[in-house]
């Protein structure tokens, strides 16, 4: 049996070998959006010294949007491994020779319990997860506005600006397998290994806005197809990733039971195995030790985890054009919520997942002030701060027959920090051996 | 790029057929006992007590209630089962989708209207779920026949 899973692995793995070639990576779509140099608008206008005039214009959207790639790399790594369904434990009753289910739930979906699964038990499973995001930082993703100002902007000719509505559409398929196995009757060891598919698709509409020029179209245009001096020009840019994402290893121990309440511990490892440039993994080692309070009751059981992440550097979270690498932030990652067996056959899992995301860059909506004093335009700048990010989840481990379980789940928003997905489906299944 | 994707989604319907395929119960957790012998008590060899078939049908009807959830027939086999053993038996046969038994007796001792029972056992758990121990059954000698009296390991 060992054999047959192991290979199921290296099939992914195998799968995820090949990826797109080195000029087409994701995490270039936004910086070059607008061309390798960025947004250059067309000029006929000279300087007074004759030379021509170089009409580049800046943005933090360009030049800091890589939040969206950092955000987006986090959510991949965000997946918990799904906790074993200890529901189909049985005790053996002595005196009827009857065996009785010790606790009629299957456990949470997305967040943990302190039970083990038992020496030299085996559980498996495979999970879907699809993310279409919507909004980042409560912005939409379909519109989102940015400025972009002259080089070195001054009164006249400089104090034009083109502003942008971009539109980003992302979506995040994750195929997750999963094994856990009980080395010893109160420590599992897991590994999870997550086929990832990334589609990204970008596109911007620009518009000059002629504060300082209005008199002379030929200082600041866009080429129109006849010729002409234009006012506005769409970008589009496109991609699609596969591949093997972030292998995740995990060590989990239940370190004391006082009644039908259980402690656990545990340690996340994860290795940059997904293809950062291709928006695949987060493309740094990643180390999360946790905590698990969990409770065992014959309807209900209650659980609580909290864990902290350190992240090694990643270019994500540098520059990825220059390749430069910067630390990944950290998190405190927490969740807690109830597991309810309705019937002996169908357990409700519901669960408030958060994160608390240390120092890192943030989008904030602002208003751009032209040097006019007069014009304004939305615009986007980025700031760095910690931020809270809570979810909430709700859904069920169905159990047609044997150790088979059916899981299905909706994770879903409770604010709207960080990059949001407003409902990401999951479905799965689990067997346990 | 077309090539990669078919075999991205190659490799993931593979492997999503070979995991139903590991979680297919009829695959791989189809009970294991199978016997010619169409009784799920089997006894040992050699010479055995005059009451051995009556104690042996006993213990098929014990066999035959756990595995048709059927407390009546428990109890009829059990006279002595508390209420508190009697919902506990209820609740047992509700928490469990199906349950096979295979009773092998390794010695039988009966002495003035009782018997002890020793066996090792092997029950299969909705279909997957094999557990083996020992366990000991007392039984006595009623005009209805042997009735069993207590179970222990």
């Amino acid at each position: 049996m060992a054999r047959r899973l192991v290979g199921i692995v290296g099939i992914s793995l195998l799968v995820s070998a090949a990826s797109v070639g080195a000029d087409d990576k994701l995490a270039f779509l936004i910086p070059h959006l607008f061309g390798p140099t960025g947004l250059v608008v067309d000029s006929e206008a000279r300087l007074p010294n004759g030379q021509t005039h170089s009409a580049h214009f800046n943005s933090a959207f360009q030049a800091e949007f890589t939040q969206f790639n950092v955000a987006l790399a986090s959510q991949l790594t965000g997946l918990p491994i799904p906790s074993p369904a200890s529901g189909f434990t049985y005790t053996l009753d002595p005196t009827l020779g009857l065996f009785n289910r010790s606790t009629r739930s299957f456990g949470p979906l997305l967040s943990e319990r302190a039970e083990t699964i038992g020496k030299g038990k085996l559980s498996t499973g495979l999970h879907y997860q699809r993310f279409t995001f919507d909004e980042i930082e409560g912005v939409d993703l379909g519109n989102v506005p940015a400025v972009f100002t002259h080089d070195n902007p001054a009164p006249g000719g400089r104090d034009d600006v083109v502003t942008t509505t971009n539109g980003i559409t992302a979506t995040v398929s994750q195929v997750t397998l999963y094994l856990n196995y009980g080395l010893t009757g109160w420590l599992d060891a897991a590994v999870s290994a997550p086929l990832v598919t990334t589609e990204l698709d970008v596109h911007s509409t620009a518009t000059i806005r002629r504060i300082g020029t209005s008199a002379n179209q030929a200082i600041h245009f866009f080429r129109t197809d006849t010729g002409g001096f234009g006012d506005s020009r769409s970008f589009t840019s496109s991609g699609k990733a596969t591949g093997i994402g972030d292998v995740v290893l995990r060590l989990k121990a239940r370190l004391t039971t006082v009644g039908p309440m259980a402690v656990g511990l545990g340690v996340d490892g994860r290795a940059p195995t997904g293809d950062e440039m291709d928006l695949l993994g987060a493309g740094a080692w990643g180390v999360k030790p946790f905590v698990v309070f969990s409770s065992t009751g014959r309807s209900i059981s209650p659980h609580a985890t909290v864990g902290y992440e350190w992240n090694g550097k990643s270019v994500l979270a540098g520059d990825p054009v220059a390749g430069t690498k910067a630390k990944l932030p950290e998190q405190l990652k927490y969740s807690g919520g109830l597991a309810v067996a309705v019937t002996g056959n169908l357990t409700l899992a519901l669960d408030v997942l958060g994160r608390w995301v240390r120092d890192s860059k943030r989008l904030v909506p602002t208003t751009f002030h032209a040097l006019d004093n007069r014009t304004t335009f939305p615009d986007i700048s980025f700031v760095q701060r910690s931020e809270n990010e809570l979810s909430g989840a709700a859904g069920f481990k169905f159990n047609p027959r044997g150790r088979l379980l059916v899981d299905a789940n909706v994770l879903f928003r409770l604010d709207k920090h960080g990059l949001r997905d407003k409902v990401t489906p999951l479905v799965g299944l689990e067997y346990g051996f | 790029m077309a090539a990669l994707r078919a075999r991205t989604w190659k490799g993931v319907v593979l492997c999503a057929a070979v995991l139903v395929t590991l979680g297919s119960p009829s695959a791989l957790c189809e009970p294991v006992a199978t016997n010619d012998d169409p009784s799920p008590v089997s006894l040992p060899s050699g010479q055995l007590a005059p009451e051995t078939t009556a104690i042996r049908k006993t213990l098929e009807s014990y066999v035959h209630a756990v595995e048709s959830k059927d407390v009546e027939l428990f109890r009829s086999i059990k006279p002595t089962m508390s209420e508190e053993e009697e919902r506990r038996a209820r609740a047992a046969f509700k928490s469990v989708q199906s349950q096979v038994v295979r009773i092998n007796v390794l010695s039988l001792d009966v002495r003035e209207g009782k018997a002890t029972v020793k066996v090792t056992r092997r029950d299969t758990l909705n279909g997957s779920i094999v557990s083996s121990f020992p366990q000991t059954f007392q039984l006595v000698k009623e005009p209805a026949g042997w009735m069993i009296a207590d179970i222990g390991r």
